[in-house]
């Protein structure tokens, strides 16, 4: 980035002053659903952790500076993105094992669940039954939305929101309506048996 | 060849993330409609948000602050680790000024009490200072290891 359009630390409190209603509780929202999406891999971080997070590395010329060339709250958004990433991947490192020692296959040649090992003591077997039952509160509340039921199975699928479109035969704007409608079955701040899911 | 399970915390991770993208491309005022949906207010969210990122930004200016005093407080210690360092006796740490400054005259260019003054002039204050300032410049050393030789 050149030099003369990273942010002074004047100019990014001077941003953080302006920001508006709607941002603010964009910013919120949007690092609530990440939150979310680390499950208990977040080791007990919130949302406002992650959005502290955001401004301190923004401050610290050595981490995160904003290009003035891209707006504040998109700046924020993109270093939650890359924090939040960064801590899942953390919490991967630390525990390399787990996948191998989750995994198990009988002498059929069956390989067993990570959930059938759920009280063997194995670790991250109560972490990943957590998510699946997220999964199924989820489920359940878009299940008589056949679109949305449809674009979760795409995501699901780890499919991005392009193939989803395309598989489904779906417009820009019918998959963002129907983002919309996924937004208010599944709540930002739902957390673990939230209201809506 | 054996089906592998699913990885449920992949899957809620994408479901998450894909949420989080469409909040962050939504209008401002599908964002401010879905919140007061929740029977949330906008206003104290976006309060509450505001004072946890200036709080952020004022945590940050106190850490950088700390780290500079404890730089600085490093760097008062090992000016005085180095001046206790010096001879004892008045009458000894003059005896070591003058020994550097005959062997090494330039230096006196780098002190700033000798400026157009005499040697003989000089108060044990003005020794003492004199030689902490060489000794945080590095230069006492040599002298000292030549004289336990």
């Amino acid at each position: 980035m050149p030099e003369e359009r990273a942010a002074t630390p004047d100019e990014v409190r001077a941003a953080l002053d302006a920001l508006g209603e709607a941002d603010l509780v964009r910013l919120e929202k949007f690092a609530r659903y990440r939150i979310r999406g680390l499950g208990r891999k977040a080791e007990g971080r919130d949302h406002d952790d992650l959005l502290g997070e955001a401004i301190r590395d923004t401050l610290d010329p050595e981490k995160r500076r904003w290009n003035k060339d891209v707006s504040f709250v998109r700046h924020l958004v993109g270093a939650m993105r890359s924090i939040s990433s960064h801590w899942r991947e953390q919490f991967d490192e630390n525990e390399p094992l787990l996948e191998s020692e989750l995994l198990q296959t009988t002498d059929e040649g069956e390989v067993l669940s990570p959930l059938d090992v759920v009280g063997s003591g194995a670790p991250g077997a109560e972490r990943i039954l957590a998510a699946k039952e997220e999964l199924e509160r989820i489920e359940k509340a878009v299940a008589d939305d056949t679109v949305v039921s449809d674009i979760l199975g795409g995501l699901r699928a780890e499919m991005l929101a392009g193939e989803i479109r395309e598989v489904l035969g779906l417009s820009v704007i019918e998959y963002e309506t129907a983002m919309k409608r996924f937004r208010r079955r599944v709540r930002p701040t739902g957390g673990q048996g939230g209201s809506d899911a | 060849m054996p089906e592998r399970p699913r990885d449920y915390e992949a899957e809620l991770r994408a479901i998450m993330e894909a949420l989080a993208e469409s909040v962050a491309e939504a209008s401002d005022e599908e964002i401010l409609r879905e919140t007061r949906e929740a029977a949330e207010d906008p206003r104290v969210i976006a309060d509450r948000v505001r004072d946890v990122l200036r709080r952020a930004a004022k945590d940050f200016e106190q850490r950088r602050l700390r780290v500079a005093e404890k730089a600085h407080e490093e760097h008062v210690q090992s000016l005085r680790t180095r001046s206790s360092s010096l001879p004892n006796t008045p009458e000894d740490r003059r005896k070591l000024f003058t020994l550097v400054m005959t062997r090494k005259p330039e230096l006196g260019q780098a002190l700033v009490t000798l400026q157009n003054r005499e040697f003989k002039n000089f108060t044990d204050a003005d020794i003492q200072s004199c030689l902490e300032q060489l000794g945080a410049l590095g230069v006492l050393g040599e002298f000292e290891e030549r004289e336990e030789g």
